[in-house]
């Protein structure tokens, strides 16, 4: 299964008379933009903001990023959300790198982030370093909370693929192939690795999309790597804190994933992904956890295995079952969590379950840790933040877990706990 | 020129061994012992102006109360640090040290170090509040501990960030920073499991907690004598919310009428808890708290009643410490009101 991604390099944003993309520079036409978002009753796209890093921008509400990404030769992209059912991960995709495309709204029952573009906040984030489009949103009158979900999904998605369509016809700044030739040469004296990656699944609005449907309707199921880097899994779950979960851009740059693939052939023998719900049942846990493992062992074949976690506390329970059930088949595992340790970071217990097997974890840092933010300029996105009190502008603290990839249960971080 | 007072025990103090471990507390002017070092090691930047010597088991047999008698002492001389020890792996001087710390620090707002063996027991109970740096297990270390102490409480003294435990040579305090590594957390995950692979030495950045279990209290003998009560962390309150109960890391917890439970359910009640999708809760509070069936069992005698208050709290990424603080608050009032059994319905 190949994969050809072409990359372009976005250096600037400006809003122009087309939406064109030519020599780094992209131009957006508002109102069509705006237009295309205001087909959905359920949703009011009032305005298009950008932000360029090192400007001293806040953006606030941010409900999910995304990069703009197509097919080459279809015209569409995210199959099964905005595109018809495909498989992801074949072909050619056209990817508008260093630039992201921010759904951002606030309505009661979401957990919106924010992102600083320069300051103390901006090293807190990688998207700090993109160019970001914000799509400002507010949900129609009367809406239901999943309905706005839904509709912001979509208007983040559709916004994805119009965006790069600028680029059509344009020779890439960069090209990079993914492949896993399955044999093309004898791989037996490398270690042969996978990636257990779990996806939230605890009911609407709290639960990532994969080819369309509900993470919860899935049993463990392999999928070749480049269909997660492909637009498979779609992040659509606003009703728990933006930094456990994990956001569609990181998704499609999953740095386990692309971890593992440069490794390929080399120092490991990558043998595939595993996705894997996050029941919220004991007895479903058990059953998925021992389902994942079968896979990893009797049809991958992984003699190890990295399992990341998304979401709250609870799924600490099904991070530890998988690992105790990858370790009873004799299966290596690195865990990567975040720690629960109070704002002063001195909590006993830094995760909710653990498994005296989990001897080997990566830690993303204190959800609970605040964080210092200077003063900024202007606040994009709306001056206060769901389920935090303070406003916006000026100087602030604010617990870690509201700024993307402050945490990243998807290892998308450089912050990790150190003892004092 | 800082003014130091150190404390040490009645061995170091040269008063005598085993035999003199009764010892009252005393104070003498300038270093004795171990102090003499430290006078050494301050050269022109300070000096000992007395040093309290204590036996070992009159302080351990009652160290808080011990600690208020030594404490005037020290304040008299108001001194700009204070130094314990260090008791290496001596388990009644390391409490001595410990507590001694722990009440300049906190009582005198002067900064306090001390220093032990990883493995005395006094570490466990103290390291969360003193800087205790680590030494060998015996007087040996004494050079080497020394000077590590002086520089730390320097640092303190001068307010300074003492750096990681690796640096200063302190014990870890149970206290985690969230910093920036050096790589990607996917890039070093990868890295640890191609060594754990190959069988090689491993260290894991969330070690397995020391765990503390509750045994479960033994079945109720007699039912139909019982008193049961219910208990939730599902965030079941009043509308007006009016013990103002946290809807995430909850601090708090309420107590509530059965009896308007049962009468007004939902027109009364709602769940404030962030950690689920609250809808069929706020539909029909039975589906949290079964209030509808106890009550149908209680008028069929199956068991004495139901106690007349609810106990609420919400359990989402709350600490430890808090949870601990909640459900000794609730068991108190259980057990003084005579509550056989608890329902604790969980979200």
């Amino acid at each position: 299964m190949k994969l050809e991604i072409n990359y372009y390099d976005v250096k600037e944003v400006r809003f122009g008379a087309a939406t064109a993309f030519s020599e780094g520079i992209l131009l957006i036409n508002k109102g069509e933009l705006i237009r295309l978002l205001s087909g959905d009753p359920r949703i009011v796209c009032e305005d298009i903001a950008f932000a360029h890093p090192g400007e001293r921008v806040r953006i606030s509400n941010v409900l999910d990023i995304t990069e703009a990404r197509i097919k080459e030769n279809d015209d569409h992209y995210y199959p099964g959300m905005l595109g018809p059912i495909y498989r992801a991960g074949e072909g050619r995709t056209r990817v508008l790198r260093c630039a992201a495309v921010l759904e951002i709204g606030a309505m009661q029952g979401f957990y919106g982030g924010l992102i600083d573009m320069a300051g103390n906040g901006a090293q807190l984030t990688p998207f700090s370093k993109t160019i970001n489009i914000c799509l400002l949103t507010r949900p129609a009158p009367g809406v239901a909370l999943a309905d706005y979900g839904h509709a912001l999904k979509r208007a983040g998605l559709a916004a994805s693929v119009y965006l790069a369509k600028a680029a059509r016809g344009i020779t890439p700044d960069d090209v990079e192939i993914f492949d896993l030739p399955r044999p093309t040469k004898d791989l037996s004296a490398l270690p042969r690795v996978a990636y257990l990656f779990q996806l939230h699944s605890h009911g609407e609005s709290r639960e990532p999309f994969v080819y369309g449907e509900n993470s919860r309707r899935y049993y463990p199921t392999i999928l070749h790597p480049n269909e997660v880097l492909d637009g498979a899994i779609v992040c659509g779950h606003y009703n728990i804190s933006t930094s456990i979960r994990n956001n569609t851009y990181t998704i499609l740059n999953h740095p386990v994933v692309l971890g593992l693939y440069r490794r390929h052939g080399r120092e490991v023998d990558f043998r595939g992904v595993v996705i894997s719900p996050e029941p919220t049942s004991l007895t479903e846990i058990t059953r998925t956890s021992m389902m994942a493992a079968g896979l990893m062992k009797n049809v991958l074949g992984a003699d190890g295995v990295i399992i990341t976690k998304e979401g709250g506390g609870h799924t600490d329970v099904d991070l530890m079952e998988n690992c105790n059930a990858c370790e009873r088949l004799g299966i290596k595992t690195v865990l990567i969590d975040n720690e629960w340790l109070g704002s002063d970071g001195a909590g006993e217990f830094p995760l909710l379950a653990s498994s005296p097997r989990a001897d080997a974890m990566v830690s993303v840092g204190n959800v609970d840790a605040v964080v210092k933010l200077s003063a900024m300029d202007r606040v994009i996105g709306g001056e206060r933040l769901s389920d935090f009190g303070t406003s916006l502008a000026g100087e602030m603290t604010i617990p870690l877990r509201f700024i993307p990839n402050g945490i990243s249960q998807a290892g998308f971080t450089y912050l990790t706990t150190e003892d004092r | 020129m800082i003014r130091v007072v150190h404390y040490i025990n009645q061995f170091f103090g040269q008063i005598g061994g085993e035999e003199k471990a009764g010892t009252t507390p005393g104070i003498v002017e300038g270093a004795v012992g171990p102090g003499m070092l430290i006078d050494r090691l301050l050269v022109e930047r300070g000096r000992v102006l007395a040093t309290i010597i204590c036996g070992d088991n009159y302080f351990s047999e009652n160290p808080e109360h011990v600690a208020a008698e030594i404490l005037p002492l020290i304040e008299a001389y108001t001194p700009d640090l204070f130094i314990a020890g260090p008791a290496f792996n001596a388990g009644r001087y390391g409490i001595a040290c410990g507590e001694m710390c722990k009440c300049v620090k906190e009582k005198l707002g002067i900064p306090a170090v001390t220093g032990m063996f990883p493995e005395n027991p006094a570490v466990g109970l103290y390291r969360r509040h003193v800087y205790i740096i680590e030494t060998a297990h015996t007087a040996v270390g004494m050079a080497k501990a020394m000077p590590k102490i002086i520089d730390l409480g320097w640092k303190l003294l001068h307010h300074e960030r003492p750096g990681t435990p690796r640096e200063a040579g302190y014990l870890p305090r149970g206290i985690k920073e969230t910093v920036a590594a050096d790589t990607l957390a996917s890039e070093r995950a990868i890295a640890l499991l191609l060594r754990k692979m190959r069988g090689e030495s491993i260290e894991t950045e969330i070690p397995f907690p020391e765990l503390d279990l509750v045994a479960p209290a033994p079945p109720i003998a007699d039912l139909k004598g019982a008193t049961i009560a219910l208990v939730t962390e599902g965030g079941l309150v009043p509308k007006e919310n009016p013990d103002s109960i946290e809807s995430a890391r909850a601090t708090r917890w309420g107590k509530y009428s059965v009896d308007e439970l049962r009468e007004l359910g939902c027109q009364r009640f709602s769940s404030i808890h962030r950690g689920f999708d609250t809808t069929y809760i706020n539909e029909d509070c039975n589906r949290l708290l079964p209030v509808d069936v106890l009550s149908d069992m209680e008028r069929r005698g199956l068991f004495k009643g139901i106690h007349p208050f609810f106990f609420v709290t919400t359990g989402v990424a709350t600490t430890i410490d808090n949870a601990r603080n909640i459900g000794k608050g609730i068991a108190a009032e259980l057990s003084d009101a005579g509550v056989s059994g608890a329902i604790v319905a969980a979200t």
